[in-house]
């Protein structure tokens, strides 16, 4: 799939611009999602996303691992969501008008945990697998969706209709368009 | 008896994976994968794939979000002349939050049970600060937020008294009492000197 995360950061290095545009591409819904699925809204979310890839830029000569870059990047806008978070409840808390105890004004920030890891490293999986659908064809692409990125998938005649195109053709696509995407990801 | 088994079509290998075969289908399928490991791998990672994207609750950012983004590194190309910036810089940590400004009905400003909690913000650095009576004397703790590790030293300094601590691999740190009084906060780390510069304790 194009150019590899290291091949991209490298080039960033030595201020290649259509290489910063393809790495901002490749992990946009990565980094917004980490935002959203941390309880920002859009404004806090968009800052958030802003945040990261200024902190990218000003390191990128000393990031250690360019090949995982999508890591750096799903950790990093993790730390900043949940200091988003901590700001957002602290002048919440202190705004509330009903009295509560003592100790629960004395509360800590930090029971506000970020993202667990087994949640952070499945949304870097799933950006991936996202990232192979997005390069195939048309067909493909809106075929996969529709199938396979909701909990419950409508029927093949329902898809059928939506593609105009015969229910029993729907299977062997479906197949040819899955072993399609593995090779794109097994790249 | 042939010891060639055919192996199923992808097709049919999804329709497993997916629920479409009948009960008979699917045993005459389990039995195969128990002895296939090639159609068992793919049968895995059919499954593995679906369980990812049936639960993508991913989300594209609005378009101005990624150009915004995308011109960060020609404005970062238009602005220096000079070549790599001084690693290490001063910060002056801006107030955005302090408890003891709340109205006097929450029962804070009086000294109650509760620390004082004040939130400072410079540049991508946040500092939690918090002030706790003790005795005539003033306990000051918090932490310091950026966007490495923030390990380093923390002083506390004013014509009263003077404090200073070592900041854990967290940032976090705690001071020896204080007298009331006016003082100056400056945190270093390797990377950065942020600086707090009025801090009254007491009235």
């Amino acid at each position: 799939m194009d150019k590899t995360d290291e091949e991209l950061v490298r080039a960033c290095r030595h201020g290649d611009e259509a290489a910063w545009e393809a790495l901002v591409t490749r992990y946009q819904r990565l980094v917004y999602s980490v935002a959203r699925r941390s309880g920002l809204d859009g404004d806090a979310a968009a800052d958030v996303f802003q945040h990261v890839f200024t902190a990218l830029l000003q390191q990128i000569d000393r990031i250690e691992q360019p090949e995982r870059i999508g890591g750096w990047l799903a950790t990093t806008a993790r730390r900043e969501s949940w200091r988003s978070r901590k700001r957002e409840r602290a002048t919440v808390r202190h705004g509330r008008l009903d009295d509560e105890n003592a100790d629960d004004r004395a509360e800590t920030l930090r029971d506000d945990a970020p993202l667990p890891d087994e949640v952070l490293l499945r949304m870097e999986e799933q950006s991936r697998v996202r990232r192979g659908v997005d390069a195939l064809d048309e067909r493909c692409r809106t075929l996969i969706v529709l199938l396979f990125y909701r909990a419950d998938p409508p029927p093949y005649a329902e898809i059928a209709a939506t593609l105009g195109t015969s229910e029993g053709s729907i299977g062997p696509r479906r197949a040819r368009c899955l072993e399609k995407l593995r090779r794109l990801l097994q790249e | 008896m042939s010891t060639d088994t055919p192996h199923p079509a992808f097709d049919r290998l999804s329709d497993f994976v997916e629920g479409r075969l009948s009960a008979d289908e699917e045993e005459e399928m389990q039995q195969h994968l128990s002895m296939c490991a090639g159609c068992a791998a793919d049968v895995a990672w059919l499954e593995d794939t679906m369980s990812l994207t049936r639960t993508d609750t991913g989300e594209d950012a609005p378009l101005w979000v990624t150009a915004r983004a995308v011109r960060l590194l020609r404005e970062q190309a238009a602005t220096s002349s000079a070549p790599q910036p001084a690693r290490w810089r001063r910060v002056i940590a801006a107030l955005e939050f302090d408890s003891a400004t709340m109205p006097l009905a929450f029962g804070m400003r009086s000294g109650g049970a509760g620390a004082r909690q004040l939130l400072y913000r410079g540049e991508e650095y946040d500092l939690d600060l918090r002030v706790a009576p003790e005795g005539a004397w003033w306990h000051v703790s918090g932490q310091l937020l950026g966007p490495t590790t923030t390990t380093g030293q923390v002083a506390l300094a004013g014509g009263a008294g003077r404090a200073e601590a070592t900041l854990d691999a967290l940032g976090a740190f705690s001071l020896a009492p204080v007298p009331t009084g006016e003082y100056t906060v400056r945190l270093r780390t390797d990377a950065v000197e942020v600086e707090v510069t009025t801090l009254r304790l007491g009235e």
